[in-house]
């Protein structure tokens, strides 16, 4: 095992927004589903060794973010993509990956440079290496914050929300560079984009309210709203969800009348039989 | 992206022999001389320099001092840059990229801490330029390095106290507001009640001048060198305070530096015996008993060794003069030496002037040259010149006889910019009056001036000869003075 989650707890005043949280993470690549303030970027964050649980254990790689000597070689192994990270607008895109690559100690010029070099180019900056980061574009930050993440070749990358604000071209190319990483690697994604993780996920933890509601594979996901999707003339009365399709059709999420012509469900059904109607708008919006 | 996501050689040669901070300080340091800011600040520094530098023939001992503190500028933009980078190197939040980093907040800001060097030793080649200009104008004396690090120095104590108050106190605007306390310090320092200031004088960003010994002021004893040693300790304690975290190292600094700074700090406030003062008068400009001589007859100029270059700039401003003289001309004496006294007040001190004391014009005394002035200023050839044309016609340190001033006018209107300035020395409260102007003016008209000037010349310098004898003499008019105005009221007739 990569990364073990102990039963850790977060609780910010009142609000517990871990409430004893396991699983375990192996190679591959692991989506995190969950409403907003299900807990998610707090997770992360555990895991990043940002914040420290209340209780519980974390173990990455073997070593406890406890100690502050472990906590320290965490921070070497791992890459992590903040969900909101905050740039330095008078950088050049290599001059930010510069200096965040001499925190993660790569101290040796030539191969540093490189190493920058070669995220970049990973990312699909390599034209805009001098380019300062007041004057790129959201989706193209985005990539930039994707870019430090990867610095070292870290074994785990976790990533919160990283595709959001790209473009659907560099989302697709997203996906092609997570799963080449994934083969050697443990990604651990925080995504709103269910078929991001239908696309690329060996496996998927939803979150909500703190708590695993969910932890398996996509198939399992899409497999908890099977029989449970239909397509009706009408607004159907009763569906948790709908909405009006393309072709005029309207698309239920539910327990289906009797009759009901029932269709293949899609990993964004099981999730909403999951979570529920309004966790399932609060994220459409979010999106 | 590209498809391929190899594995980076770098990844595996990660841990370098080479220490994070230094790293870091190679980055910031580039980073804080690249910035417009820090370009803006050499160009007030240069622009400053100039400034002060351009009117004066350059004595480098004072060059020394002028290029220190007007690197000003260049310190107070690293001192914005150094708070920026230190605000940069906390992380505004948890989750910023740098706090997820294995290089502690205290590494980072020593990071920023060493990166000040890079912007000192820019300060320094800010210097060297500046140095090089003034070598190419007929420089005199000798360069004192401990006063002109001074600059490079108020470059690091400016970013290191910025970096130690942005650690503690983390808003953008906190370098500005620790660049007015500095700034407050400095000014009110001399101005304090009950002359507590001087008591910690010290901690004025400029090398102190020494009260007692302020003119002439390059040749001053200026404790430069412990000054720097203090300062350098000030450095290293905030250095300490910014990057204080779980290394012992920090503490360390902190030790040190308040260590050197409290030793040196009241050392340099310690009494000044006469012999230092006379050995650093003597390490300046040279030896008074051991006068450079030259002499371009009828004239023999003696300089300080270190002013002996200056002798061919005096010789350029008097030999014209000279040659106006009648033939035989006794030998004229020109001999510089710094005078010993203040002439303050009893119970002053400089600190209870803002510039110079009244008394300054008094150190020019008969056949002194003055010391380390502004030659390029024609006040200075007017000077120098006044001195030999007073020995010229015998006069006694001032020409008091009425003839004797025409003829001293006459001499020194041969310089044209005296001549235009006439009025300058001739008003109602000058040493002469304006009779002796009315009749130069006068006399100027007829192109035998000379040759009358000569004809008469025991007549002219002879102390009791008046206007009226002078006029007759000369075969012009002696405008009446007034005698409650001393000269003629309204200009001349």
């Amino acid at each position: 095992m990569t990364v073990t989650v102990a039963d850790i707890r977060k609780h910010y005043g009142s609000l517990h927004a871990l409430d004893g949280v396991d699983f375990q993470l192996e190679t591959g690549i692991t989506g995190l589903l969950g409403p907003n303030g299900a807990g998610k970027t707090t997770l992360l964050r555990c895991l990043a060794t940002v914040l420290a649980p209340d209780r519980g254990s974390i173990d990455v790689l073997g070593f406890d973010p406890d100690r502050p000597k472990d906590r320290t070689e965490i921070r070497r192994l791992i890459g992590y993509l903040p969900q909101e990270p905050g740039f330095y607008r008078s950088f050049t895109c290599f001059d930010f990956i510069d200096y965040l690559a001499i925190l993660k100690e790569h101290t040796e010029r030539a191969d540093r440079h490189a190493e920058v070099r070669r995220v970049l180019e990973l990312t699909g900056l390599s034209d805009k290496s001098t380019t300062k980061i007041r004057k790129l574009s959201g989706g193209m930050r985005r990539r930039l914050a994707l870019a430090q993440s990867l610095i070292g070749d870290p074994r785990v990358l976790i990533l919160d929300e990283p595709t959001a604000g790209l473009d659907p071209e560099l989302r697709f190319r997203f996906r092609e560079l997570v799963t080449e990483l994934a083969a050697e690697r443990t990604v651990l994604i925080s995504t709103h984009q269910t078929e991001d993780v239908a696309a690329i996920c060996d496996r998927v933890i939803v979150l909500d309210a703190g708590r695993v509601m969910f932890d398996g594979t996509p198939r399992g996901l899409i497999d908890l709203a099977k029989g449970k999707v239909w397509l009706s003339d009408d607004r159907p009365a009763g569906a948790r969800i709908t909405w009006r399709t393309a072709s005029g059709e309207f698309r239920a999420v539910g327990e289906p009348p009797e009759g009901a012509t029932l269709i293949d469900p899609t990993i964004e059904d099981g999730y909403l039989m999951l979570v529920g109607a309004a966790a399932l708008e609060e994220d459409i919006q979010a999106a | 992206m590209t498809a391929t996501a190899k594995r980076s050689e770098a990844a595996d040669g990660r841990i370098s022999q080479v220490p994070v901070v230094l790293t870091l300080g190679r980055f910031e340091g580039r980073q804080m001389v690249h910035h417009l800011l820090f370009w803006l600040g050499v160009l007030a520094a240069i622009g400053l320099s100039i400034f002060e530098l351009i009117e004066e023939s350059p004595v480098l001992n004072r060059v020394s001092m002028t290029l220190a503190w007007t690197m000003a500028p260049i310190a107070v933009a690293v001192a914005f840059l150094a708070g920026w980078a230190v605000l940069r190197a906390r992380g505004r939040t948890d989750a910023h990229p740098p706090a997820v980093m294995p290089a502690p907040m205290s590494k980072r800001v020593a990071g920023v801490v060493v990166g000040l060097t890079w912007p000192a030793v820019a300060t320094f080649a800010v210097q060297l330029a500046l140095l090089a200009w003034t070598l190419f104008r007929d420089p005199v004396t000798t360069l004192v390095w401990t006063e002109l690090l001074g600059g490079p120095a108020l470059v690091g104590l400016a970013g290191a106290l910025s970096a130690a108050a942005t650690r503690w106190m983390p808003h953008p605007s906190t370098p500005l507001v620790a660049l007015l306390v500095l700034a407050g310090i400095h000014i009110a320092v001399p101005y304090s009640p009950e002359n507590w200031g001087s008591q910690i004088g010290p901690a004025a960003l400029a090398p102190i001048a020494w009260p007692e010994t302020i003119i002439p002021y390059e040749v001053a004893f200026r404790p430069s060198g412990l000054h720097l040693g203090y300062l350098v300790g000030l450095i290293l304690a905030l250095a300490g305070v910014a990057t204080l975290g779980r290394a012992k190292s920090s503490w360390l600094l902190i030790g040190v530096g308040l260590i050197t700074a409290g030793f040196l700090g009241p050392a340099q406030l310690g009494p000044i015996e006469e012999s230092q003062r006379l050995e650093a008068i003597s390490r300046l400009v040279g030896d008074e008993a051991d006068l450079t001589c030259e002499t371009h007859d009828p004239v023999t100029y003696c300089a300080m060794s270190g002013y002996a270059g200056w002798i061919d700039d005096w010789t350029a401003a008097v030999s014209p003069m000279v040659e106006l003289l009648p033939e035989p001309v006794e030998p004229i004496e020109v001999r510089q030496y710094p005078v010993h006294n203040t002439h303050l007040l009893e119970g002053e001190d400089y600190n209870d002037w803002w510039w110079i004391p009244p008394a300054y014009d008094d150190y020019i005394t008969r056949d002194v040259a003055p010391v380390g002035s502004i030659l390029a200023s024609w006040t200075v050839s007017y000077e120098l010149m006044g001195h030999v044309a007073a020995q010229a016609i015998g006069c006694d340190q001032f020409c008091e006889g009425e003839a004797q001033q025409v003829v001293n006018l006459w001499l020194l209107s041969e310089n044209p910019e005296i001549a235009a300035n006439l009025e300058y020395d001739t008003g109602p409260e000058s040493d002469y009056s304006n009779v002796s102007s009315c009749m130069l003016a006068e006399l100027s008209e007829h192109p035998d001036a000379t040759s009358r000037i000569h004809a008469n010349w025991e007549l002219l310098t002879d102390p009791n000869t008046t206007y009226e004898q002078a006029g007759e003499a000369l075969r012009i008019e002696a405008p009446a003075a007034t005698e409650e105005f001393g000269g003629i009221e309204g200009g001349c007739p």
